[in-house]
């Protein structure tokens, strides 16, 4: 394929279907094809923790206020935000180390512009994205052509809302949560 | 509140990783070179720890290897954070697509530890397909008297308290079509009807193999290795003499040699392939990590106009086999429509969406009704499951394409599943599925949708819970074409000292949630291995 074809709609498919039409197929292909040179040691567990590169956190604190349209978060920049970050670092420990290797490759790919253009996402540069902005990149990923990216979004939401509901301070109204009794019970457990 | 079994559980020790019943530690491991077992036993879910209790019991040394973390009702606080503990792939297990989402226990007690009570028999109609396609001969016959036993010791009884309005709702909706429905048994005793089955019982009440099997098997000699992950099995000359393990510390790892005789590999539908395929034994049998069945499940929901509060009450207790046997007319397969719990975390996951979609489906959280259709997948020629492939000693992959067949069956499921919460008094409803943009306010709305909608799992949300098959059991010769994996007996034949105790045993799926079967299957095969050991 002629690099120039890969530009048009029918090239961009015709070349991620000969990647594997998976999501470990085209972020392994792209990962070696063209991040190769980025790969090395920055990706490291540490203390039971996953470290994000910079662009990848900053990815994710600025998809967050986009997932979950909470209004008191006025700002994604916030240090609120910094418990959910650090709450999916934990989760990313628990992944098998394939799919903690898929997910960072789509978080760098998503992060990158040249990608971005090569899917037909919005060109935007990350840190200028705000809640609209995030909001609509999240429906380009929902509906997109591929199936890869639509795996994508189900992921980065998927993880991103459980973790955000997991705490209680953003449990909807009405939500009764564990019932009263059990609630009294553990406490009086605790103070034991 | 029942009584802890783990209530005089040692202080850890480092992390914890042999357990003999009255001592914890991690340096003994350091010094195990020389300890041989009888049996080894990968896994404790409702295989693994059924097997090491009867194995432990008939006096042989029983090691039981657990790749997840001990947690028990101690630890089980009711807070979602615990799910990345808990299930495979801190809760993010997916078939290789990420189509399906795969909820599969992580922890000792394995899935058993996590699920939500529901107990059934293997159904007959399976059993004869079993019988004819497979030739394993009167199974329910021989899995009686176990089921008999099993139900005695974990208490499994209908549930005969009311059903939560999750569950009301099922029941109410299929009574006004005119559907067959059915009340749940649950393996539990002095239930507290909290609801939140899935991160584990606080109170003890569900009478999972981490109250039961695991600590009689304990008790009788067995030890329990857990944080312990095997990672292929150590053979020669056509003899298995062990398994070499995985031990995570301190932050690094380490290998752990263990001797034994026999293994029985009991680690899931998933894994149990996944160390074969890792031991090259797959060269010796290309039906490792074969037909692979999930029951993959459609979810459809709904908003009512009074409060449903999801969250609370025994998960499951009513069922619906109205469509779990059509007709083969009918050119879809079976499934089974139960309730699905909504905790705050979990529902949002069902929900889907995102931005203030999301947000305002959240706000009407405890107003909304979950329900699931089971697909009973592998028993039609276009239902073949999937295959599961090991990628060098880093991940495990299941790829399972979803059939025109299947595609067809989630599209009636969902319309089924909204016909019901329509007729119990739903307000709207919403299929979770990426396309799905709105709530349809009726049953013509949603018709109008799904006629145009694309049931792709990469748009359409599907999960399972039952993960089946992969070493699946025959009674034809290895070497005949409609061979599996394992022989009746749950012997493994192209190697001596290997047997599978696990639904990876299963030839299709079951058609309805495993557990019991899991465990009457698992019974039957270590009685067996034990008289002839």
């Amino acid at each position: 394929m002629k690099p120039r074809d890969m530009l048009s709609t029918s090239g961009r498919r015709n070349f991620l279907k000969r990647a594997g039409l998976s999501l470990a197929g085209m972020t392994a292909l792209f990962g070696v094809t063209i991040f190769a040179w980025e790969q090395g040691g920055d990706v490291t567990p540490q203390s039971g923790f996953v470290f994000f590169n910079d662009n990848e956190l900053q990815l994710i604190q600025w998809l967050i206020p986009g997932i979950v349209w909470d209004f008191k978060y006025t700002d994604s920049g916030d240090a609120n935000n910094r418990p959910i970050v650090q709450s999916l670092d934990q989760h990313m420990i628990k992944l098998d180390e394939g799919m903690q290797s898929d997910v960072h490759l789509l978080l760098r790919i998503l992060s990158s512009q040249f990608i971005q253009f090569f899917l037909g996402l919005d060109k935007s540069n990350f840190v200028e994205l705000n809640k609209h902005k995030t909001s609509q990149f999240l429906d380009q990923l929902r509906h997109h052509r591929l199936k890869e990216l639509r795996a994508a979004y189900k992921l980065l939401i998927g993880m991103t809302n459980i973790h955000y509901y997991t705490l209680k301070k953003n449990w909807p109204e009405n939500y009764i949560g564990l019932p009263d009794a059990y609630t009294l019970f553990l406490n009086k457990k605790k103070s034991i | 509140m029942i009584s802890d079994p783990w209530s005089d559980r040692p202080a850890w020790e480092s992390d914890g990783l042999l357990f003999d019943g009255q001592n914890m530690s991690y340096s003994a491991t350091q010094n195990m070179n020389n300890i041989q077992y009888d049996i080894v036993i990968v896994g404790s879910g409702p295989g693994g720890a059924v097997a090491a209790e009867r194995l432990a019991q008939a006096g042989l040394a029983v090691a039981i290897v657990e790749a997840g973390p001990l947690m028990t009702a101690s630890d089980f606080t009711g807070s979602e954070s615990i799910y990345q503990h808990l299930y495979q792939d801190g809760m993010f297990r997916a078939t290789a697509d990420s189509g399906i989402h795969i909820l599969q226990g992580a922890c000792v007690g394995g899935s058993a530890t996590v699920n939500w009570t529901s107990c059934f028999r293997l159904p007959q109609t399976t059993a004869q397909f079993w019988a004819e396609k497979y030739h394993i001969n009167d199974l329910s016959s021989q899995l009686e008297p176990y089921y008999v036993e099993l139900e005695k010791y974990l208490n499994v009884k209908p549930w005969l308290n009311a059903p939560n309005n999750n569950n009301e709702i099922l029941q109410k909706g299929t009574q006004q079509l005119g559907w067959s429905s059915g009340v749940i048994q649950r393996n539990v005793k002095e239930c507290w009807d909290l609801g939140y089955c899935g991160l584990g019982c606080p109170t003890n009440a569900k009478q999972s193999p981490l109250v039961t099997f695991i600590p009689q098997a304990l008790k009788h000699g067995a030890h329990l290795y857990f944080n312990t992950q095997v990672k292929r099995l150590i053979y020669d000359k056509g003899q298995v003499s062990g398994v070499y393990c995985e031990i995570a510390s301190f932050g690094k790892k380490s290998e752990l040699p263990l001797k034994a005789r026999h293994v029985v590999l009991a680690g899931g539908a998933i894994n149990t392939p996944a160390i074969l395929m890792r031991s090259q034994l797959d060269k010796l049998n290309p039906n490792i990590g074969r037909r692979t069945f999930l029951h993959p499940g459609a979810v459809c929901l709904a908003q009512f106009d009074f409060p449903i509060n999801g969250s609370s009450g025994a998960p499951q207790s009513i069922y619906s086999d109205e469509f779990l046997w059509p007709d083969i007319s009918a050119a879809r397969c079976g499934f089974k429509m139960e309730a699905v719990p909504l905790q705050a975390g979990f529902a949002s996951g069902l929900l889907g969406r995102h931005g203030n979609h999301q947000f305002e489906d959240m706000q009407l959280l405890s107003h909304t009704h979950a329900m699931i259709s089971l697909l009973r997948d592998g028993f039609e020629t276009e239902s073949q499951g999937g295959i599961v492939q090991v990628n060098g000693s880093r991940s495990i992959k299941l790829y399972y394409p979803v059939s025109a067949l299947a595609s067809n069956t989630f599209k009636f499921a969902i319309r089924s599943m909204a016909q019901c919460q329509f007729a119990a008094g739903a307000q709207r409803v919403r299929p979770s599925h990426l396309q799905a943009n709105q709530w349809f306010a009726s049953i013509q709305e949603l018709d109008a949708f799904l006629n145009n909608a694309s049931y792709d799992p990469a748009r359409l949300s599907l999960g399972s819970a039952h993960v089946m098959g992969g070493c699946p059991m025959s009674g034809y010769n290895y070497n005949d074409s409609q061979a599996g994996v394992v022989d009746l007996n749950g012997i493994f034949n192209q190697i001596k000292g290997l047997s599978v105790a696990d639904a990876s045993v299963f030839p299709t799926s079951l058609g309805v949630n495993p557990q019991l079967t899991i465990m009457a299957m698992s019974a039957m095969l270590s009685d067996n291995l034990a008289k002839n050991f």
